[in-house]
């Protein structure tokens, strides 16, 4: 496949675990995706803008910006980008928030089905 | 002495996150509001580098909850805060307009409850995620100074994985700490779970 | 040791205890329960055998009780239920009279581990209290859930959240079938956890209603509208507004809150207590949705805060620009 056409994939997480787990889970279910790395929102926000991923995973309690309000930037700025919360904060209200920004939810701890969920979304 | 890498650090960090956003989901259950906990950092001290971060603060009463989790590795576990937090965590909780009697009739097995669910949390997410099993006894509260916590009392031997764990209820950030207190074999079979895990996922 | 009490006795004993048991096997069934436990709850030994502790007792689901049975049975964890958090948890009566009444028992539960090796897996123990416990703390949960079914923000009078999304749904449908333009402004009040913890949570709330009432006197009703939207966060529809109104509407309250000069020792800001707000306008067409107009005002609103704060910020959809308000 032509590499512009392969979808981009960008993991945003403070945590190197998470974000190897992540990256290993997707690479195994979608080969042919492109993955890319921030560690935090600040970080997530510069690469948007020039990488343009199709499809964001964004943790939520990070240093620097929520991954709430990077989640909710990256929306306005560039609507068509696929976005799912992946986090450990579980409650109510931050799946709330969560519909509020229009992006999916899915919890912590990342498993085989947590990825086919984010996967079945962005592909949704 | 034991010194764990970046990536074992990483690791119990984020699985010590899972376990106390599932706590802070039980407690807003409990309250009917959101509350946020996270603990942003894990670190491995000697018992008596634990006393004394824990010292720094200029507090010496305390309230502790602590519980001792036994299976493939044994761990005492505490949650410690300055006694005037705790209290204010159990105002919060219990609501703004319970008197300080009935607070004080309640705030012993209250404490006791918001650390059990906090303790069982971090453990069963560990448990969780490498595939184990503990006992525990049932959560023991006190308030004290210093000499009565039993994180001062333990053997020279002991290693202290040591969080800080940041609180927020109603918009009040209260701070405190989880200890597990851990002897040096128990810590070694921490260890290898973690190893086992990290090789399991591809990770080490 | 137990083996000389044999099985018979033992049963004796828990049947005898001055406290509630029940014990449940692998699939949360009840396998035995005491007389205690028959009495307070008015069911007997045969219709509570066998069924499910969830079936019988409704009231557990999704409850914590229901989170420590889980904890006992799969992590194999004990927990304690204490009354000051969860009182009367189970429909259990000291007397018939208080059952008529429905004047449920002060519970104190532990839930606990059986283990795997027998059928019996999880041990519910569950304490009297209510000698402990007030009278006025049942009418103090009573409050707390009619105070939740309103539709006002009990502190300061406004709308509450509840209020809010259900009008700005109905502002939204209407902007977008007359082709208006929809105005929306949060309004964050600065550095308040640092102003609570410095003056107590009793002059933070005589705040909140002191600005709740500057911006109910600010908008036109019946068409403006005004809702505590978070702890310390309000919000205005403003059907019909302009960039141009919306900006000077922003600014004007932010130095209208300025001058109340409500003093904030706390700040790092100003002497006084300050605002920011986050202020966007839209014109709702097509597939837009709510989700786009709030997201904009919040971070018109996060611009605010991280430019300083005690400000009023316009964020424009059109450009994606934003603009100080003045």
């Amino acid at each position: 496949m032509d590499e512009k056409n392969t979808p981009l994939l960008l993991i945003v997480d403070d945590s190197r675990m998470s974000r190897m787990l992540l990256r290993a889970m997707v690479a195994d279910n979608r080969p042919a995706w492109r993955i890319i790395e921030a560690v935090s929102g600040d970080e997530a926000l510069k690469m948007v803008s020039e990488a343009r991923p199709d499809f964001v995973s964004m943790d939520v309690n990070m240093p620097g910006i929520s991954g709430l309000e990077a989640a909710g930037r990256i929306r306005i700025r560039h609507p068509d980008a696929r976005i799912v919360l992946c986090t450990a904060n579980i409650q109510e209200s931050t799946r709330e928030a969560a519909s509020r920004a229009g992006v999916h939810f899915v919890a912590k701890p990342i498993t085989v089905q947590s990825v086919t969920d984010a996967i079945a979304f962005f592909e949704a | 002495m034991f010194t764990l890498g970046e990536m074992q650090l990483d690791a119990l960090a984020e699985i010590f996150n899972i376990g106390v956003g599932r706590a802070a989901s039980s407690l807003s259950l409990i309250v009917n509001d959101e509350v946020l906990l996270t603990a942003p950092e894990v670190i491995l001290v000697r018992r008596e580098q634990a006393i004394k971060l824990l010292l720094s603060a200029e507090l010496q009463q305390f309230s502790t909850v602590s519980q001792t989790f036994s299976g493939p590795f044994e761990a005492q576990a505490l949650l410690v805060f300055p006694e005037s937090n705790a209290l204010e965590i159990v105002r919060l909780m219990v609501g703004p307009h319970m008197s300080i009697e009935e607070l004080s009739e309640f705030e012993q097995e209250a404490m006791c409850e918001i650390g059990n669910i906090i303790l069982n949390a971090c453990m069963s997410s560990l448990a969780d995620i490498f595939h184990i099993s503990f006992d525990s006894t049932l959560p023991l509260h006190r308030f004290g100074n210093t000499e009565s916590l039993s994180v001062f009392e333990g053997n020279e031997e002991q290693m202290v994985l040591l969080l800080q764990v940041d609180m927020v209820i109603s918009q009040q950030c209260i701070q405190g700490h989880i200890l597990f207190l851990l002897s040096v074999a128990s810590m070694s079979s921490l260890l290898a779970c973690l190893d086992q895990y990290l090789a399991a996922q591809g990770l080490s | 040791m137990a083996g000389d009490l044999g099985n018979a006795n033992l049963c004796t004993v828990i049947d005898r205890l001055e406290a509630g048991v029940v014990i449940l096997d692998e699939a949360r069934r009840i396998l035995h329960c005491n007389r205690w436990f028959n009495l307070r709850s008015g069911q007997t030994a045969d219709s509570l055998g066998q069924r499910p502790f969830a079936e019988m007792f409704p009231e557990a689901a999704g409850s914590r009780l229901e989170q420590a049975i889980e904890h006992a049975i799969h992590d194999h964890l004990p927990s304690l239920l204490s009354p000051a958090l969860h009182g009367t948890l189970l429909p259990l009566y000291q007397t018939p009279d208080d059952r008529r009444r429905e004047k449920r028992m002060q519970q104190l539960i532990h839930v606990l581990p059986l283990g795997d090796d027998s059928a019996a897996r999880c041990l519910i123990q569950i304490t009297d209290m209510t000698a402990n416990i007030s009278r006025e703390r049942l009418l103090r949960q009573q409050t707390e859930i009619l105070r939740r079914t309103t539709t006002q923000d009990q502190l300061t009078g406004v709308a509450n959240r509840r209020q809010f999304d259900e009008r700005l749904a109905t502002e939204f449908h209407k902007a977008q079938r007359n082709h208006h333009p929809l105005g929306l402004m949060i309004v964050d009040l600065d550095l308040f956890n640092a102003y609570n913890t410095h003056y107590g949570r009793d002059q933070g709330d005589n705040c909140l209603i002191e600005i709740a009432a500057i911006l109910k006197n600010a908008v036109r009703p019946p068409f403006d509208f005004v809702a505590r939207y978070g702890g310390d966060e309000f919000a205005l529809i403003l059907p019909g507004s302009s960039e141009k109104d919306i900006c000077r509407q922003a600014e004007n309250l932010r130095l209208q809150i300025a001058t109340l000069a409500m003093a904030n020792a706390a700040s790092s800001l100003a002497k006084h207590l300050t605002v920011s707000i986050g202020t966007t306008v839209m014109r709702p067409e097509g597939e837009a949705n709510t989700h786009t107009l709030l997201s904009s005002a919040d971070v018109a609103l996060y611009q605010a805060k991280r430019d300083g704060r005690n400000r009023a910020i316009y964020f424009s959809l059109e450009d994606g620009s934003f603009k100080l308000c003045s």
